[in-house]
């Protein structure tokens, strides 16, 4: 029983002074860290001055080295990009060179086509209407001569027509054929050669 | 006995119906020498004084003829017939004798045997148109007239 409660006596003592040390721990923890908190401010402090002027001269190092390396990277990517521009100008150049020659030489050949088609065109249209011309000429010709053959056959029927009725009516019966007998043996006496001739058969 | 010879035709004997009028009076003739001969007793000579021969027929005679004549001028007109050039002359008017003996005269000269055939015409005015078989030949006054409307056309159309 003793040993029993000797042992509960000792239990709770046991928890006691761990309660008492862990109550002691606790100041200790508290003080330590609000001593703590005092360095860590005073500390802070100059860590903060010291970040802050690192920061500064960072910031101040950092400036240059940006501007340096943004410089840089200005550099390369203004070397880069004229580079491709150029690359890229330069294709462009050729693709438009290349395309402006088709272009071109289907331009030309489109209007070498055309040119050809048109003096084609052109140069029928004047053959038929030279042809046409001249046809309309010739017919004309024809037409004219035609009508002036058939004004002088009238015109040489006509007078001859006239002249023949006129002398018939005039002459005729007035000439008394035996007053005609010299000239008549006149006329014959001229051409006695050929009449003899003929009725000869010579 | 000598065989009859035509030399010429007579001027009288112009175209070729009177030489086949001849022909036949001349074959009528010959048809009735036996009746003559038996009937008028005509002679060894055999003339044929007893019959009056028509006018046509006298010019080919100057003297009697015998039936021998006309038979050799019958057999002679018959070959005329055939081969006697032919003229045809075309006149403004029906000529008279006269012209007709002058021209059948000028013919002859030319050719003895040839027969003229005598053809009117007014429309030629005057002058004549000579027509042999080797062509015609127009003497008229129309021709003269037709060459100087010709001119005078030609002088026209030149204008």
């Amino acid at each position: 029983m003793e040993s029993l409660h000797l042992n509960k006596i000792d239990s709770q003592q046991w928890y006691i002074s761990i309660l008492i040390i862990l109550g002691i721990l606790v100041v200790v923890i508290i003080v330590t860290r609000m001593d703590s908190k005092k360095h860590k401010k005073a500390a802070g402090d100059t860590k903060v001055y010291e970040i802050d002027k690192n920061s500064s001269q960072l910031e101040k190092a950092s400036e240059g080295a940006l501007e340096k390396a943004t410089e840089q990277m200005t550099r390369a990517y203004k070397s880069n990009f004229e580079s491709r521009l150029k690359e890229n100008m330069n294709r462009l150049d050729n693709s438009f060179n290349t395309n402006a020659d088709k272009i071109t030489n289907e331009f030309n050949n489109s209007l070498t086509n055309f040119q050809n088609q048109t003096q084609e065109i052109i140069g029928i249209s004047r053959n038929k209407i030279e042809s046409y011309y001249k046809d309309m000429e010739t017919k004309a010709n024809e037409s004219v001569a035609l009508r002036k053959k058939e004004a002088i056959e009238a015109v040489d029927k006509n007078i001859n027509k006239i002249l023949m009725t006129y002398l018939n009516n005039s002459l005729e019966g007035s000439i008394d054929l035996n007053d005609q007998q010299e000239y008549i043996l006149d006329k014959l006496e001229k051409n006695k050669s050929t009449i003899s001739k003929d009725i000869n058969n010579v | 006995m000598s065989k009859y010879q035509l030399k010429t035709l007579p001027n009288q004997i112009i175209n070729m119906s009177q030489i086949y009028q001849i022909i036949g009076y001349i074959d009528e003739s010959l048809s009735s020498k036996q009746k003559i001969e038996t009937s008028k007793k005509v002679g060894i000579k055999g003339y044929i004084d007893q019959i009056e021969l028509p006018e046509m027929m006298q010019c080919f005679f100057s003297d009697k003829i015998s039936w021998y004549d006309l038979s050799d001028l019958r057999d002679q007109l018959d070959e005329l017939v055939k081969t006697a050039p032919i003229a045809t002359i075309t006149l403004s008017g029906i000529p008279n004798t006269d012209l007709k003996m002058k021209l059948t005269s000028w013919f002859r000269a030319l050719n003895p045997y040839i027969l003229l055939e005598i053809i009117v015409d007014q429309s030629i005015i005057g002058g004549c148109i000579v027509k042999t078989e080797r062509r015609e030949l127009d003497l008229s006054m129309r021709s003269s007239f037709s060459s100087f409307s010709g001119n005078l056309l030609e002088m026209t159309h030149n204008v």
